[in-house]
């Protein structure tokens, strides 16, 4: 400590003082600190909408609101099919279960019984609005005023051996116009499933085996790991009972919350082979290179404060942090450490304390121009206009910022024992012999032809691979179910619909009709097979107001003759009945009364209310054939393809961050020839640049396609590529140290990193990919080019 | 010898129980299987809210595939094919008009066709097998048959196994002598429908294909395929 006075004519003042420079540490250490608290006061907002990460103006606020609002109903559903041999036995099964939901807390409500009361109650629904209820067929009766055709058909049903209730109901409904729109609704629109109603029961039969639906709602988010839990442990409970029963009984379920699960499950056994090992991994090397303890713990205060800083900044800047931001700025890592290894690497053959500061001395330089040149790399990302790609450059810029503070006003004051074992150094003076051979420079030549081979691949070959059904981990019983429960349900399509909205109830239901009548030339052409809306239900007021005036002809003509004859209906009733039509006038249908019946109930889903102004509702869509011909019928009536909308979405982020990673690399180097000569900085950039293009190489030849995400993992092997080359540059020589220090970077970040290649997860097994192949090839190659650019007594003579 | 005499009496005196096999629930069974495809009806609805009954005639096929044609004639043609999943109705232009696939109707639909193309096993999955036997007047529980008479009547009355028949009626009533002559519905209303039948030993195929072939091609298509 005395020496510290004599710190006025030190060349390097600024490494005099280092209590100070800790007390610096600390206190921004309390900044971060400070500001997190302040963060999480007010709230953390971690974002997880893809959406969010679209640019601003590109999105429509109210079909954003819309289409998640209706993916939020649709994701809340859980299908069950209850199958056995047995019809009693799926019954009291499948009754067993809905009580079993109906119970628990985390289920809202349950669907399993149509009961009687539920069909009485949409019989006398369609009896009341019967004046203002009419199908496309009676509607071409009515017009061409074949009404005979009405007085005949209830002769007809009277006769008919199965004419029971209807003799009632023709006493008040005498030409059965309420009977006649319930039949027709029922062919043409309740979807011919292979469910049937049975005994209050919705029950399919196929080869001998009984299935039953039961269909649960959601009170909570199916991505709550809580709400996992409570419905997985009530399955568990469920399917314990009936294995002990002697008629088989299965279970076959599908909805979000089981996907969100699995891959959770998934996820967390990964975490714990993968993240453990590799913990275990990068522990024992990193204490086994310097035989202490404290590199580990340095080395994770630097990592800690990185991306506390990185979260903290872009929070206070964007006031929430994207998911995609942390999965990506958790991979900082592999560049952060590269400053702290290089730390404790210097000076390994010094034994003396003393010594201390000049290990900083000796390193700031690299470090330094190594950050500088991630920074800038980094900072091409803020050029775009999308959030996601902005929050990854502020959280990389500050999370590398605040690993390199760490090290630079932190670790000076840690005292470090130098020991690194005998047999590490010796691998490293051998590796570096090895580089310094004549033949490495024609290596060196050949492997600059490799970048061209890459962007040859990369134009002919197609091995993008943007489609978001990648990402998804599927558990092979969960894909099963899923069909089978599809073929019996005969579900709509989750992912397409049309989105329609107006400016008023009754406009939104004229665009529903005119959108349906747009439906109804793709289904005529096959471009899909069916659809369902709302008008088919509830019909817009003016097309109610003109199924009235149509029916007024009828009503008031003589019609009834037949049916007086037979005294089905006296003259007096048939008078009375005429009043109540003329009273019945006003009678219409609305929306809220729709809402509130049977089957409004049942399609509540495809109304998502009022959303910004407008009033907004859903038309799904059933087998669709030909997705490419489906396009936005108009300004009112939009399109949605949610799972192409995210692909493209990834598509764009890509092709955006594969131009500018060629940027950056523009731009890094244009930084390097500030402090060396073209040379120089052309071998320092040649590093990372064949390492990329290794990497494209390898990753095509394996088949694992390009997505978004390996193609930010490029980013990260550019930025450790140039410290590996800076490093070398900057220490004069071909040193052992620094070639321990990249060493241990490099094989830290692909314990890390890596090893994720061994996830079963498609995305995670590209990235892993693609940073086991960048990394082992940079750590390879920056021997040589480290051997290479110390290399002055080669003059360029070629 | 006597004794042999005692036993030839005794045995001429049980061959009846042989010769009128007629009322027993196996031949019964036997005409309920073998009856006409093609038949005339009459039917005689008895409401009780209508002062008279109605009265209609028609005709019956009973066609492969598990269909029946049952076409109304009288007063007003219109034509009905029932089949195990419901009911597709043609009106008097033999238009198809609707098809109804309803829980219920297809039960109905079950039964009518078990009943009169003879399904037995249907029959007795659906329903609950009375037999009761007899000439005129009063009609006993064949417990033993006591006399032969050439025109054995028989009297099976079928009452509802299922919750969705059971609710509309209350039993069905099927008599008869050499064959199946009338089927009499008793709803739980009260209303009653009787059925009286006349084979005509024609083959009717060509005539009623129509309803058969014209079904297939006009029937609603909405199957869909997944996405």
């Amino acid at each position: 400590m005395n020496s510290n006075s004599k710190k006025t004519k030190d060349k390097y003042s600024i490494f005099s003082g280092e209590r100070a420079r800790a007390f610096l540490w600390l206190v921004l250490l309390g900044v971060i600190g400070g500001l997190f608290f302040g963060q999480l006061s007010s709230g953390i907002k971690l974002e997880t909408s893809i959406l969010k990460l679209l640019p601003k103006d590109d999105s429509d606020i109210a079909t954003e609101t819309a289409f998640e609002q209706f993916a939020e109903k649709n994701m809340r559903q859980l299908i069950f099919l209850v199958q056995s041999e047995s019809e009693s036995q799926v019954k009291a099964s499948a009754s067993q279960l809905a009580e079993k939901l109906q119970r628990n807390d985390v289920i809202e409500s349950v669907s399993f019984l149509v009961s009687d009361e539920k069909q009485n109650a949409i019989a006398k629904f369609n009896f009341d609005y019967r004046y203002h209820l009419l199908s496309k067929a009676d509607q071409k009766l009515l017009l061409s005023e074949s009404f005979d055709e009405f007085s005949d058909n209830v002769i007809q049903q009277v006769y008919s051996p199965f004419s029971g209730k209807l003799l009632d109901l023709i006493k008040v409904d005498p030409l059965l116009l309420s009977y006649r729109y319930a039949t027709s609704q029922n062919s043409n629109f309740a979807k011919e499933s292979l469910l049937k109603l049975r005994d209050e029961h919705l029950i399919a039969e196929i080869d001998g085996v009984f299935y039953v639906l039961v269909t649960a709602k959601l009170s909570k988010h199916p991505f709550d790991r809580v709400v996992q839990q409570e419905i997985e442990s009530l399955l568990s409970k469920i399917n314990k009972t009936w294995d002990s029963q002697s008629d088989k009984v299965q279970l076959r379920k599908t909805g979000a919350l089981f996907y969100a699960s699995y891959a959770y499950t998934a996820a967390q056994s990964e975490i714990s082979t993968i993240g453990v090992g590799s913990l275990i991994l990068v522990i024992t090397l990193v204490v086994a290179a310097f035989l202490s303890v404290r590199p580990l713990v340095l080395v994770s205060f630097a990592i800690a404060f990185g991306i506390s800083s990185g979260f903290v900044f872009v929070h206070y800047f964007f006031e929430s942090v994207h998911l995609l931001t942390i999965v990506f700025g958790a991979s900082l890592i592999g560049v952060a450490v590269d400053y702290a290894f290089h730390y404790f690497s210097v000076g390994a053959l010094e034994k003396s304390d003393q010594e201390k500061n000049s290990r900083l001395r000796k390193i700031f330089p690299a470090i330094s121009l190594g950050l500088i040149s991630s920074v800038i790399g980094y900072l091409s990302l803020l050029t775009t206009p999308f959030p996601g790609l902005q929050q990854m450059a502020v959280f990389c810029v500050f999370g590398l910022f605040g690993a390199y503070l760490t090290v630079v006003l932190l670790f000076p004051i840690i005292r470090l024992k130098n020991s690194t074992p005998k047999f590490l150094l010796f691998l490293c003076s051998n590796i570096l012999k090895l580089a310094q051979s004549p033949r490495t420079v024609w290596l060196w030549r050949f492997l600059l032809f490799l970048p061209l081979v890459a962007l040859i691949i990369l134009f002919t070959r197609q091995v993008e691979q943007d489609d978001i059904r990648q990402f998804q981990t599927v558990d092979e019983t969960l894909k099963q179910d899923e069909a089978l429960i599809k073929k019996v349900v005969d579900a709509p399509a989750a992912n397409q619909f049309y989105l329609v909205q107006g400016e008023s109830v009754d406009s939104l239901l004229i665009h529903l009709e005119e959108t349906t009548e747009y439906l109804d030339e793709l289904v005529k052409n096959q471009v899909i097979e069916g659809y369902q809306s709302i008008s088919q239900w509830l019909p817009s007021r003016k097309t109610q107001e003109y199924n009235y005036s149509l029916y007024k002809k009828l009503i008031m003509s003589r019609v009834y003759e037949p049916l007086t004859e037979l005294n089905l209906v006296t003259q007096k009733q048939i008078h009375e009945l005429q009043q109540t039509f003329i009273e019945d006038e006003r009678k219409i249908l609305t929306a809220d009364l729709w809402l509130d019946s049977p089957i409004g109930n049942q399609l509540s889903h495809l109304w998502l209310g009022k959303i910004d102004q407008k009033y907004v509702a859903v038309v799904s869509l059933f087998g669709i054939n030909q997705l490419d011909e489906l396009k936005s019928f108009n300004e009112n009536s939009v399109f949605v393809d949610k799972v192409s909308q995210i692909s493209d979405l990834f598509s764009l982020y890509r092709h955006k961050t594969s131009q500018l990673l060629l940027i950056a690399i523009g731009l890094i180097f244009v930084i390097l020839l500030v402090r060396y000569n073209l040379r120089k900085a052309f071998i320092i950039s040649s590093a990372p640049i064949i390492a990329i293009s290794t990497t494209v190489i390898g990753l095509s030849l394996l088949g694992v396609p390009m997505n978004l995400f390996n193609t930010l993992a490029l980013f990260l092997v550019v930025g450790i590529g140039i410290d590996y080359g800076v490093f070398f540059a900057e220490s004069k020589t071909a040193n052992r140290d620094t070639l321990l220090a990249i060493l241990l970077s490099a094989f830290t970040t692909i314990f890390s990193f890596g090893l994720l290649a061994l996830s079963e997860t498609g995305a995670i097994h590209a990235f892993g990919l693609t940073m086991l192949l960048g990394i082992t090839t940079t750590f390879f190659i920056s021997p040589i080019t480290g051997h290479l650019v110390n290399d002055d007594t080669r003059k360029i003579r070629e | 010898m006597i004794r042999k005499f005692a036993l030839l009496c005794v045995g001429l005196c049980f061959t009846p129980l042989v010769l009128s096999a007629d009322c027993d629930i196996n031949s019964v069974n036997e005409k309920l299987s073998n009856q006409a495809a093609y038949s005339d009806f009459v039917q005689t609805k008895t409401i009780k809210t209508l002062s008279r009954p109605l009265v209609s005639k028609g005709q019956i096929w009973v066609g492969p595939n598990e269909e029946l044609v049952w076409q109304l004639i009288m007063p007003i043609k219109s034509t009905m094919v029932l089949h195990q999943d419901g009911v597709r109705q043609y009106n008097k232009h033999d238009e198809l008009q609707s098809e109804q696939n309803h829980a219920v109707i297809a039960e109905l639909s079950k039964v009518f066709l078990a009943l009169l193309a003879g399904n037995m096993q249907q029959l007795q999955s659906m329903l609950s097998f009375q037999l009761f036997c007899g000439g005129n007047g009063e009609l006993q529980k064949a417990k033993s048959v006591t006399d032969a008479s050439e025109n054995s009547t028989w009297k099976l009355v079928l009452k509802p196994k299922t919750k969705n028949i059971s609710e509309l009626m209350t039993e069905i009533v099927v008599s008869g002598a050499s064959r199946v002559e009338t089927i009499r519905f008793t709803e739980t209303r009260g209303d009653s429908t009787e059925i009286h039948l006349t084979p005509k030993h024609i083959d009717a195929s060509k005539i009623f294909d129509k309803y058969f072939v014209q079904a297939n091609s006009s029937s609603v298509n909405t199957s869909a395929s997944k996405e």
